[in-house]
């Protein structure tokens, strides 16, 4: 049994608020979706920084 | 008591953790996780049941205007929708998020940010689906939004669009759940924990998880077509240009029946522990009952066209699926079998979490039995499209997994809250509950049987007709009205509850052997693991057991390593439908077709792809050597050879919209670009996970064999794209110039 506990992290909800934002440009605006798409890539820096320093 | 197990070290520093809606917004505890799903579910279940109530009340007397048509609907599309997506799927998510790593022994999923990850897309995407409400366009298709009504020229509004957008999203969620569960199960388990001392709820709940890897998949193609021919002019299912509705019932039901044990079987889990624990005995054939649902999984694959019998499918395929569908009832009733002799000769308690199992047995049965009926062809056809059908489906998920919801709800609220549930309170809403639900349900095998038909905002002043769905509707409000008490029940034990203790029910499962609610770490020592009942104490009143041989537990797979196994599973479902529908499509109808393909040119970019799996495997053996300078050259020849076949395929599809020939040509062009663009979008993917290998690699992550892993799963992925392309090529191309 792993003895670390994972950290908090904001970066999962954040990532998958971008995904969000992506799909639901598809019904609004292309716009949307550029910024989903730009919080997804944020997010899974962010993810990977983490992971890299866990 | 014997000795515990050697104390689980402590963290050294335990990191800083944001308090407050941060802490919620930004956890990764798989306990948390679980709650949230549990709460939000709640919330859903809340907004589903005032739906069921809009219902009922619209048909609790003939010819009633209370909803338009279509706002009826409305209404009973989202009602199916939500109860099935956003209630009972990810209640039983969260039981098994909060409950599975406990009786296992772990300290958390497999992969905590994944699961948190997987959590806000189901929440997410049932905001979207909400979100129609607000927009004036909420989902009006049925939960199954059949073709071609969902089709742009039968549903111009967002309507189709909020349903397959919000249900792309909370789909990608419960996939990435399936996963975790699975790779949990098989990869946490405690060092003494084989596969044959796992709870039922934990083999039920990895079962789960490798049951939506394997379903849900299908209707996320599906949907995705749906998506294309509404915006990008395809034809799927556009009967104008051949396009076959029939498709999308077998994609849609693929998934659609492997759902309905999707959420039966973590209920089979949570009834094969309350049963157990209120009769004082072991459940009876334990190696049966895993062994059943298992069985249960892999029959539930190969059943879905019996909701398709009155499609007309011929005698041969209404033969294959009846003959399957009966045969799922087999594992389905030795499970019962099982819990009903579980019961025999045990000291029954019947506390309310038993009432509720109780409950569930009986209702269950009901529903299964009436199932078997529509595996009858003939008495299919004759019921299928009536009242029948609701009453057979409503005993299965809500007599059934809703029950078996409240069971361990009752069961499990002590270990989540460190507070017991009001026993009296609980009593109340149970009856309420039971004879609710019965009033509501049982009345409709009789109004279908009579012909009233489902899926219709009214019905004619026939005989007896007015009257059973009056009652029905007083059914609802009661089932209404026990939900308020339990809700009641719930808020207030949470305050002022008697405190639980760790182990109020004195069961045998691992969860029960740490504090309630249980720390952060989850456990400080293990006890002996020598059976699925690690707590089972035959001297304290327990009836006795038969002793089981200990087995050697599997040690040896890496989490990530399965998990990408586990990942590219349901990758293989999701391009199998796409396949599907291209076999179906390919010659179907006149214009473009397999002869305007440049075969020759296509198999010269496809090499490229081919040979970046071997220098990818090379890259891998420079990296096992530590040769960094090695394995970033053949890395980055992976990725330049990638680039080139995707430059390729983009130049094809540039040269065909040259000549004309676009994605909404025909069925041909549908289906031909719709495969190969998602490919095309999974070599894209793997390019950008090489690149971040590579500049992982290039700041030195991988000296010495360091996470290694990482390396491994982008290359069993990548092994995997250019796998796929060998099918497609195959099919697309090579198919098309030999005929």
């Amino acid at each position: 049994m792993s003895e670390h506990l994972p950290s908090p992290s904001v970066w999962p909800c954040t990532v998958a608020g971008g995904f969000t934002l992506l799909a639901f440009g598809i019904l609004s605006s292309l716009a949307l979706s550029l910024l989903g798409l730009l919080l997804m890539v944020v997010g899974l820096a962010g993810w990977i920084r983490e992971l890299r320093h866990g | 008591m014997t000795t515990l197990a050697p104390p689980i070290p402590a963290p050294a520093v335990e990191p800083l953790r944001p308090t407050g809606l941060l802490r919620w917004a930004t956890t990764v505890d798989h306990k948390d996780i679980g709650i949230l799903y549990l709460l939000t579910s709640c919330g859903f279940f809340g907004l589903g049941g005032l739906e069921a109530l809009l219902i009922r009340i619209q048909l609790a007397v003939p010819r009633n205007t209370f909803l338009d048509p279509a706002a009826y609907d409305a209404v009973f599309t989202m009602h199916g929708t939500t109860m099935i997506f956003l209630v009972v799927m990810p209640i039983l998510l969260g039981f098994a998020n909060y409950i599975m790593p406990l009786q296992i022994g772990a300290r958390d999923m497999a992969f905590p940010k994944l699961n948190a990850f997987s959590y806000w897309l189901f929440l997410f995407g049932g905001l979207v689906l909400y979100f129609s409400f607000l927009n004036g366009s909420p989902p009006d298709t049925g939960w199954f939004s059949y073709a071609p009504l969902s089709e742009k020229p039968f549903s111009m509004e967002s309507t189709v669009d909020y349903w397959a957008v919000g249900l792309l999203l909370t789909s990608a969620g419960t996939i990435a759940t399936g996963l975790n569960l699975l790779v949990t199960g098989v990869t946490l388990r405690a060092p003494a924990m084989g596969w044959f001392r796992m709870p039922v709820f934990t083999w039920m709940s990895l079962i789960t998880g490798w049951l939506v890897l394997a379903a849900i998949p299908s209707l996320t193609a599906a949907q995705a077509m749906v998506l294309i021919d509404r915006y990008l002019g395809a034809h799927f299912f556009d009967v104008s240009h051949g396009g076959d509705p029939v498709l999308w019932q077998h994609l849609f039901w693929y998934f659609g029946h492997p759902e309905v044990y999707i959420m039966a079987l973590p209920a089979f889990g949570i009834i094969s522990e309350v049963i157990p624990v209120f009769s004082r005995k072991p459940i009876f054939g334990y190696g049966v009952v895993v062994a059943s649902g298992l069985a249960i999984a892999f029959l539930s694959v190969t059943v879905w066209a019996h909701h398709m019998f009155t499609v007309g499918l011929g005698d041969v395929a209404d033969a294959v699926f009846g003959l399957s569908s009966m045969a799922i009832a087999v594992p389905t009733g030795v499970k019962v079998f099982s819990w009903l002799a579980t019961l025999w000769g045990g000291r029954i308690h019947l506390t309310v979490a038993m009432l509720y199992a109780l409950a569930f047995l009986v209702q269950f049965t009901i529903g299964g039995l009436s199932g078997v009926h529509f595996a009858t062809v003939p008495v299919d056809w004759h019921t299928h499209d009536t009242y029948y059908t609701v009453a057979h489906f409503h005993y299965v998920l809500g007599g059934g997994s809703l029950f078996a919801i409240l069971a361990g709800t009752y069961y499990w609220f002590p270990k989540i809250t460190g507070r017991l549930l009001d026993e009296r309170w609980g009593r109340r809403a149970f009856w309420l509950m039971v004879v609710g639900f019965n009033l509501t349900f049982f009345p409709m095998h009789i109004l279908g049987l009579m012909g009233q038909p489902r899926r219709t905002y009214t019905y004619p002043d026939l005989p007896g007709w007015g009257q059973l769905n009056f009652a029905e509707s007083i059914g609802a409000f009661l089932m209404g009205v026990g939900v308020l008490v339990l809700v009641w029940d719930l808020m207030r034990s949470l305050r002022h509850g008697v405190p639980a203790g760790d182990n109020p029910w004195r069961a045998w499962t691992l969860e029960w052997a740490t504090s309630s609610p249980p720390p952060a770490m989850n456990f400080v020592a293990l006890p002996p693991i020598t059976s699925p009942r690690p707590l089972y104490r035959p001297a304290e009143g327990d009836v006795a057991e038969v002793a089981e041989a200990p087995r050697d537990p599997s040690r040896h797979w890496r989490a990530p390593i399965v998990g990408i196994l586990a990942f590219i599973f349901s990758e293989a479902t999701f391009f199998g439908a796409l396949i599907v529908a291209f076999l179906e499509y390919r010659t179907r109808s006149p214009g473009p077709g397999p002869h305007e393909l440049d075969v020759p040119r296509t198999f010269i970019f496809s090499l490229f792809l081919f040979a970046s799996s071997g220098t990818v495997y090379l890259a891998e053996r420079q990296l096992a050597r530590d040769n960094r300078r090695g394995f970033s050259i053949w890395w980055m020849a992976s990725i330049v050879l990638g680039a080139i076949f995707l430059i390729g395929q983009l130049t094809e599809y540039a040269r065909l919209y040259a000549d004309g020939i676009t994605i909404g040509s025909n069925l041909f062009t549908s289906a031909f670009f719709t495969l190969t663009g998602f490919h095309g979008l999974h070599v894209f993917i793997g390019l950008v996970a090489l690149a971040v290998i590579g500049g992982l690699a290039a700041a030195g992550d991988f000296v010495g064999g360091r996470r290694r892993v990482a390396v491994d799963v982008v290359s069993i992925y990548w092994h995997f794209v250019d796998g796929v392309w060998v099918i497609i090529f195959s099919l697309v191309y090579l198919w098309g110039l030999v005929a």
